[in-house]
């Protein structure tokens, strides 16, 4: 299992760079994995979808529908993709400390 | 290595074959300058050590490299021992006929290899010849199964070395082959290399337990335990719903319900669970179709029954059984009058046509476009078709056109709801693969995207911009691209990503229900918004 | 010449005792999940673009119409013209086509001379032709007819022969996927069709020297037996001798495509029957889901003792992977 370093952080990601232990993700690591992921500043829009998305799969075990991130955000597909720009699946739930998504999504 | 032959399967060299952009089949412009293209991500020198990687540098599975030499004669004789089950019909009644078949007449006289995208995509790379791997395993059949003479064997059908690198190579070749089959329609004899392409994978996942993460313990294993390959249980599935008829409602200005678990209904509506968290318009197009129609529909909330998925269908007959009885049960419980699979192919198949000697009659099934043909042409909706005033193309997925013959219903539709419909050439049952057939649209560990993207999709992609070479090439004519198939869809996102296709070319993908919803008379205008694709 | 009588028999025996032994074999195969490969011919009105009847809403409540003349329109060109070929390979169909079409010429002439000599042992001919005169010219004609297709044949094979041995030798790919057996068919048939040809340069009456063989053969009569050699030139026992020696060897080999596709296309490819209850494909198939499951992946569960019923009910074993 690959390990991930950046500063202080050291995590288990698996082979896509996705959090292997979704406990083991605090604000340093998100900052870390947003280094992965061309998101060079992780601003208030950042944490906003980062929060949504955090407490979605506290509650559910897995991903929200991208259209209901949109709109329970307020913020339209192209914004999340200016934000992580490779897109709500791999970008921001990996910078969420998700697991990777799974099925025909 | 330059000039590959049969024997190098199991040579000891480091990486068999090589991919390089510039050998690769050239795209139309402006795809076709070769320092714009993002090429392939090469693996890490750890990642090497730890996996094998030894076929073409791209890894879709990850295998692990033996560490003894125990394990890996271990291994070896679980391979010798699974290709001996292949060919027994206790183990493998399912599909022995045509694989002895396809392994006895191979005249190898190689009129398959021009019809296969991803050989001629590839710039004709031996190694992704339809008979390449068919080959090995043919040599492998003759001389650990069928045994007899060795001599006699060798001049009739070659020898081969049986080591460790060509179980290893021949396992990844077993996931470079998308089983669309195209080159099956071209044998004078009827030999079929997807066939033998899937029963490979069937050898490695039901005897050595191989098989990639994602249509295994992410795919079938999740979908049989949670109730979806998404990881979705039944209430995030009902959540989820709810959530797209409201935004549904809001956005056609018809209310749109969804039914749960209705006994006796005349239709079971399952879709690939993928459509509820990608693409919400389809379900939601399909519920606002139905009730327009006054089709009394359900949804099934029960474990696996509001997931159409068969990953099975890819790579393992038992886990392929063990989805469709579950199907066949959810149907039988709800005494439905007829299953409907949603926009799907594979699905389709495996429901449809494969698993139809499981179900024995007991709930009939049909696929979509039939009944949205049906629909579409019963005058209970009213339509305007200018609605769809952009130009549109159709994408016939392999698992509809050449396993189930589906191919008219669909093209109905769109002659009379998309103005400016226009074919694909070669279409309809001698399509091109989208490129993520048999699960590879879903997959993509490591740098095996990067593969699929440019060397599966390749062919598709050049003729989905062929297709439209008479509109205004730039961005600002948005061109639509009809898929109804998850699986397919999810090729063309990531195919059109890659490529900065949308910005470039002002190319979108969809199915066909957002189609027929965008042009209903009592729906709001702009259903399909470019914007939001 | 009795000698080769007997051989002549004895190749055509083994010939038919291994085809028919493979025929069944194949035939009584388990049957298998359903995997046809559109465009399926049978399917009326919709074959021409590859449709099916699962086009149709609610398609078991219509009637299943099978167009078995739309399979042999498919059929009749694909064995005698090779039309596969001819659309997907036209470099290989150069030498394939006339290759084949110069065995079923081969074949079409044995016909020939059988049904000939039947007529002649039978002494049907005068009750079926009326006047001896008309007899005689139908056996002028027959004996042309017979001439002229040994000569077109051999020649049309010879060439097919050439050219399919060159297309294997030069063309990259196919010398990567051929074995030694490729060439030594190729060469093998070519001999038959060389020494056929060597053989009618070389003697003008041999199609009467060919019905005299068949006709020994039927009647083992001792005066073809003791004037027979004499007038068959070495170059026709060569072509006979070796003939039969193909024949023995075929129905070992991968040629036997020539049965197998019939399986290929109707039993694969063509094969849509939807299962029913209480059907015979029901009743088979439930029998093979009793088989015992051997798989050894821990996913499956397999003990040695369940069968297919047993582990398609069960969820995925979660024994641990070794």
């Amino acid at each position: 299992m690959p390990i991930f370093e950046y500063g202080t952080v050291k995590i288990n990601v698996d082979e896509d760079g996705f959090i292997e232990n979704p406990e083991d993700w605090n604000e340093e690591v998100a900052k870390a994995l947003a280094s992965t992921e061309d998101v060079l500043d992780i601003t208030e829009d950042h944490w906003k979808v980062i929060n949504y998305l955090r407490d979605y799969f506290k509650q559910y075990g897995i991903a929200p529908m991208i259209r209901k991130l949109c709109k329970e955000t307020g913020y339209p597909l192209k914004r999340i993709y200016e934000l992580f720009p490779s897109g709500p699946a791999k970008g921001a739930c990996k910078v969420a400390g998700l697991a990777k998504p799974t099925g025909c999504v | 290595m330059k000039n590959v032959k049969i024997k190098d399967i199991s040579s000891p060299v480091e990486q068999l074959a090589e991919i390089k952009l510039e050998e690769l089949y050239p795209l139309p412009p402006p795809y076709d300058k070769l320092e714009e293209q993002p090429g392939f991500k090469t693996l890490s020198r750890e990642i090497r050590a730890k996996f094998e990687a030894s076929l073409d540098g791209v890894m879709a599975v990850g295998l692990k490299k033996p560490e003894s030499e125990e394990e890996e004669k271990r291994l070896i004789e679980s391979f010798i021992s699974g290709l001996n089950k292949l060919f027994s019909k206790e183990n493998n009644w399912a599909f022995l006929q045509p694989l002895t078949l396809s392994m006895e007449y191979c005249a190898r006289c190689q009129t398959c290899s021009q019809d296969c995208p991803i050989f001629i995509g590839s710039g004709e790379n031996e190694i992704y010849r339809p008979t390449y791997r068919a080959e090995i395993l043919r040599k492998l059949y003759f001389k650990y199964v069928k045994k007899g003479s060795k001599l006699y064997n060798t001049f009739q059908n070659g020898g081969i070395e049986l080591n460790w690198k060509l179980i290893a190579r021949l396992f990844e070749l077993s996931y470079r082959c998308t089983l669309c089959r195209r080159c099956a329609q071209s044998c004078p004899i009827g030999v079929d290399n997807g066939l033998i392409t899937h029963e490979l994978r069937k050898m490695f996942s039901m005897e050595m337990g191989l098989s990639p993460k994602e249509l295994h313990e992410k795919g079938t294993v999740q979908q049989l335990e949670v109730g979806s390959s998404t990881g979705m249980n039944s209430l995030v599935v009902k959540d989820n719903i709810e959530f797209i008829d409201e935004d549904m409602s809001e956005r056609t200005g018809i209310k749109v319900e969804t039914k749960w678990d209705v006994e006796g209904a005349d239709v079971l509506l399952i879709h690939n669970s993928g459509e509820i968290l990608s693409w919400p318009e389809n379900p939601g197009a399909f519920a606002l179709i139905l009730d327009a129609a006054g089709i009394k529909w359900t949804m099934s909330s029960d474990l696996v029954g509001y997931d159409g998925v068969n990953y099975g269908l890819f790579y393992d007959d038992v886990q392929l059984a063990r989805i469709a009885m579950k199907h066949l049960d959810i149907a039988k419980k709800l005494k439905v009058k007829k299953i409907v699979m949603g926009e799907c192919g594979h699905e389709s198949k495996a429901m449809g046509v494969i698993a139809d000697r499981i179900f024995a009659g007991a709930v009939p099934r049909e696929t979509a476009m039939t009944i949205m043909n049906d629909i579409v042409f019963s005058g209970k909706l009213k339509f305007e078709p200018e609605r769809n005033w952009f130009p549109v193309t159709l994408h016939d997925p392999c698992n509809l056109a050449r396993s189930m013959g589906v191919i008219e219903p669909q093209r109905k539709v769109l002659r009379y709801l998309a103005p400016k419909f226009r074919e694909m050439e070669p279409h309809g049952n001698r399509n091109y693969c989208c490129g993520g057939g048999s699960g590879f649209a879903v997959m993509s560990r490591y740098n095996f995207s990067d593969w699929r993207i440019q060397v599966a999709s390749r062919m598709k992609f050049e003729q989905v911009l062929n297709a439209f070479s008479d509109e205004n090439p730039g961005p600002e004519t948005p061109k639509y691209v009809c898929a109804p198939c998850s699986n397919c869809k999810g090729a063309f996102r990531d195919l059109f990503d890659f490529y900065g296709a949308k910005a470039k070319s002002g190319l979108y993908y969809s199915g066909l229900v957002e189609l027929i919803v965008n042009a209903m008379v009592d729906v709001k205008e702009g259903f399909i918004d470019f914007e939001m694709m | 010449m009795y000698l080769l009588f007997i051989f002549t028999y004895l190749s055509v025996l083994i010939f038919l005792a291994v085809v028919i032994y493979k025929f069944v074999k194949i035939a009584s195969s388990p049957v298998h999940l359903r995997w046809e490969l559109y465009p399926v011919p049978h399917e009326k009105g919709r074959a021409s673009y590859g449709g099916s009847i699962l086009e149709e809403v609610d398609w078991w409540t219509k009637k299943r119409e099978k167009d078995h003349l739309g399979e042999l329109k498919v059929m009749v060109p694909e064995i005698l013209l090779l039309k596969g070929v001819w659309e997907h390979n036209k470099e290989l169909w150069l030498g394939s086509f006339p290759f084949h079409f110069a065995l079923y010429l081969f074949i079409g002439n044995i016909a020939l001379l059988i049904v000939g000599t039947l007529f002649q042992i039978t002494g049907i001919s005068p009750f079926v032709f009326g006047a001896s005169s008309n007899w005689a010219t139908f056996w002028s004609i027959f004996r042309i007819v017979i001439d002229a297709i040994i000569w077109i044949a051999s020649i049309l094979g010879i060439l097919g022969a050439i050219r399919l041995l060159f297309t294997r030798i030069v063309n990259r790919k196919l010398v990567l996927y051929s074995t030694a057996s490729h060439y030594f068919n190729i060469i093998l048939i070519g001999t038959i069709y060389l020494t056929a040809l060597l053989w009618r340069i070389a003697d003008s009456g041999m199609v009467t020297n060919l019905m005299g063989y068949y006709l020994g053969l039927i009647t083992f009569s001792k005066e073809i037996a003791i004037n027979l050699p004499v007038q068959i030139p070495k170059i026709g026992y060569a072509h006979v001798i070796i003939s039969l020696i193909f024949i023995i060897y075929l129905p070992f080999t991968h040629m036997t495509h020539f049965f197998a596709k019939y399986f290929t296309y109707h039993s694969v490819r063509w094969e849509d029957t939807p299962n029913a209850p209480g059907s015979k494909i029901a009743e088979r198939v439930g029998e093979q889901l009793n088989q015992k499951v051997t798989w050894a992946a821990p996913h499956i569960g397999a003990d040695g003792n369940r069968n297919w019923i047993a582990i398609a009910s069960a969820a995925p074993s979660k024994e641990v992977k070794k």
